[in-house]
């Protein structure tokens, strides 16, 4: 059995993380201000000030950039996955598909996005399908090779016990391949946010990114880094929730 | 003796694997409530025929007849065989023992929720694990877990249970557990057939043993004809390495 860590080591651990972060972003916000001369990065306390000033600004561009970031997580996810089994099951499959795989899945995806503004406009669509392009590769590598790993114990045993390909799925293959659904996704916030953040930045006039970048050309660094907080704040929050729901799902690792 | 009494009849078996011949025309006949033993060096097919018994693996050529009925002819219904024929494998990892046991029960045999429980409960009682029905795989000595899988495959109402050396993979002081309910279930009637490497457990449940080698039956016999007479001189050998 995995020993845990006592609850209260991790939440000393959370405090300490918090402590440490606030601490270092003080201490170049002072450097910065005292050598460079620029406020370009606020102090944790100016910060907090901009956000409450900001906040009701903020919202709408948010909530924009948040719906982006989960449709695609969604779209992405849900078409990776079957995919992936067909793929991990199918040795024909594989062997087509794997090279393709092999060379598209490095390139990175939002190169693609001039093509993509072209052909979709400005608004949400191309910064669904490349996020959902981004999501799609990570997803399916990481579940295909997961489908591979499934023990054949396992699979013999439902098979031994009279269970029928169905039941192979539900019951032995889904629950196997579920944290690397997970784990692919939490990786993939990161990445998902990252491509979010260029595609608002070079086109369109909504969501965080346009927001950021739009504060910034008008020299309002106070406002550009309200934005910037937002978008952290964004990638926390799913980064969380995503780990909840792994927890929940998978109660038995 | 009437045809009923043999419970698992294998005929002419043959199991290729490519070009790799892994079974060579092998008869067994298994009784209502033998418990046939199989030993052999790794590779000798001893997994395989094991295997080819409810079709796990399918087989090359020959004729395998559980309780009269054909399973190697084109139009056998092998879920229904394998409802009969149970086979201890590892345990599925996200469910606890109890829900182990269930599962089939419930989707392959549509036994109620409450009957699957009490079903489960009783076979975990009866491989001594009732207190531990709600831990997981990962919680349980390796032991543990193939007691539940043995209760997982009993809760199926197996005429007949296959072992696959179901305690080499144990710690020493973990085998003689498994190999307690083993010898209960030998006790109780129950028709097996086991491949193993543990002599003792042979020579004392057994009432036959089968020894295989390069995928033919090279002897079998009683116990004490197998053991402590063996006629040929890979039996010979391969007793004299174990011991």
């Amino acid at each position: 059995m995995r020993r845990r860590t006592p609850a209260w080591l991790r939440v000393v651990g959370y405090v300490f993380a918090v402590v440490f972060i606030i601490a270092g972003w003080w201490i170049t916000a002072e450097l910065l201000i005292t050598f460079a001369h620029t406020n370009v990065l606020p102090t944790p306390l100016e910060t907090f000030n901009v956000l409450f000033e900001y906040s009701s600004a903020l919202v709408p561009y948010f909530w924009t950039s948040a719906y982006r970031v989960v449709v695609s997580l969604l779209i992405g996810t849900v078409l990776a996955v079957p995919v992936a089994h067909l793929c991990a099951r199918s040795r024909t499959l594989d062997a087509l598909f794997a090279p393709v795989l092999y060379l598209l899945y490095p390139i990175p995806k939002v190169v693609l996005l001039p093509i993509l503004l072209v052909l979709l406009g400005l608004a949400d669509a191309p910064k669904i399908v490349l996020i959902s392009l981004t999501v799609f590769f990570q997803v399916l590598v990481a579940v295909r090779d997961a489908v591979k790993a499934v023990p054949e114990s396992s699979v013999l045993a439902i098979r031994s016990l009279g269970g029928s390909r169905f039941d192979e799925y539900r019951h032995v293959v889904v629950p196997a391949t579920m944290p690397a659904v997970f784990t692919s996704l939490r990786i993939g916030i990161g990445t998902a946010i990252a491509v979010l953040f260029i595609a608002e930045a070079m086109a369109g006039s909504t969501g965080l990114g346009y927001f950021i970048m739009q504060s910034w050309s008008m020299v309002n660094y106070p406002r550009m880094f309200a934005g910037i907080i937002a978008m952290a704040l964004m990638g926390v929050a799913l980064y969380a929730i995503f780990d909840v729901v792994e927890r929940l799902l998978t109660r038995w690792r | 003796m009437g045809e009923t009494d043999v419970m698992v009849s294998i005929q002419h078996l043959s199991k290729s694997f490519g070009d790799t011949v892994v079974l060579r025309d092998v008869s067994v006949d298994v009784k209502r409530g033998e418990v046939v033993v199989v030993l052999g060096p790794s590779g000798s097919g001893k997994s395989t025929m094991l295997r080819c018994i409810n079709l796990l693996e399918k087989p090359t050529g020959g004729h395998i007849f559980i309780e009269g009925v054909e399973i190697t002819g084109p139009d056998t219904n092998v879920d229904k065989l394998r409802e009969h024929v149970g086979m201890v494998f590892h345990l599925f990892p996200h469910l606890t023992a109890k829900k182990n046991v269930m599962l089939a029960q419930r989707k392959v045999l549509k036994r109620s929720n409450e009957e699957a429980e009490r079903i489960a409960l009783e076979q975990l009682e009866r491989v001594g694990l009732a207190e531990r029905a709600d831990y997981l795989p990962a919680q349980l000595s390796g032991g543990q877990q193939q007691r539940v899988a043995i209760a997982r495959a009993l809760a199926m109402d197996p005429h007949v249970m296959l072992f696959d050396e179901a305690t080499s993979a144990l710690d020493p002081e973990l085998v003689r557990g498994v190999l307690d309910v083993m010898r209960s279930l030998a006790e109780g009637g129950m028709t097996m057939v086991v491949v193993t490497h543990e002599m003792g457990f042979a020579r004392e449940v057994a009432d036959r043993v089968i020894f295989m080698e390069d995928g033919v039956i090279v002897e079998e016999g009683t116990p004490t004809e197998v053991f402590d007479h063996p006629k040929h001189e890979r039996t010979k050998d391969f007793l004299g390495h174990i011991k």
